[in-house]
């Protein structure tokens, strides 16, 4: 079983109180899979859960780990850690 | 991490003094001090604060990627110096620091603008604003590519 921690971050962070105030969603899948199946489960669970999800956000949105963003063919074949990086506005 | 780069995610109050302070050089004639704060008014919205959320690890990387572009473009010698504030800020409160300091006016200039362009277009950082009528957003930005 793989399981893949999302931490949440910028607008993100409104989903939260749908998830016990947590800060990031975890997901499990049978066996490997790739960045773009990673959208794919994360978005179906965010519809299920937020009334106030957008999918306009997460098209918007990149997955990340502390080193790169990641790229939607990218092969994830052990547990992870990761983060959902929105739009930006630092500065 | 180079001696001439330094590189940071700080809570508030930012300090401008601690940026002169490490890029001040005897050999260098230009020094560039750049400082964003927090204004007071948004697309017709009373601000009175902001929060800025920060992926640490992924904006530190960005900042030195971004210090070492610099340095290869505009010359070895440069000394720079980077912070970002990560959480609440008020009005007039300091929200990032860039500070250039170089041989001559051009490079200093120069990479100070780069790097600002840079980290609005590429750190992973996040501006919540607080209006005065109470409610809160997420500012709208730059959507990250994948590489």
């Amino acid at each position: 079983m793989l399981s893949i921690k999302i931490h949440l971050f910028g607008a993100f962070r409104n989903f939260s109180k749908y998830f016990e105030n947590k800060d990031k969603i975890e997901l499990q899948f049978e066996s490997s899979c790739t960045v773009a199946e990673l959208r794919i489960a994360f978005e179906k669970v965010l519809q299920e859960h937020c009334p106030d999800f957008n999918a306009l956000l997460l098209k918007q949105s990149v997955f990340a780990n502390e080193n790169n963003i990641l790229s939607e063919a990218e092969i994830l074949e052990k547990s992870h850690e990761l983060v959902i990086l929105p739009p930006i506005s630092g500065g | 991490m180079h001696s001439n780069i330094y590189t940071a995610i700080q809570a508030p109050a930012l300090n401008i003094v601690s940026a002169y302070e490490f890029i001040a050089d005897p050999g260098h004639g230009g020094t560039s001090v750049f400082q964003g704060t927090v204004r007071n008014f948004n697309f017709g919205k009373e601000v009175i604060g902001v929060s800025y959320d920060v992926f640490e690890p992924l904006a530190i990387k960005n900042f030195t990627d971004l210090s070492f572009e610099a340095i290869e473009q505009w010359g070895e010698h440069l000394k720079i110096y980077i912070t970002h504030a990560s959480g609440r800020l008020n009005v007039n409160d300091i929200s990032i620091i860039i500070g250039v300091s170089a041989v001559h006016r051009d490079e200093a200039f120069k990479a100070s603008r780069f790097l600002i362009e840079g980290i609005k277009h590429q750190s992973p950082i996040w501006k919540q604003e607080h209006y005065v009528d109470g409610n809160s957003e997420w500012v709208q930005g730059h959507a990250l590519c994948q590489h």
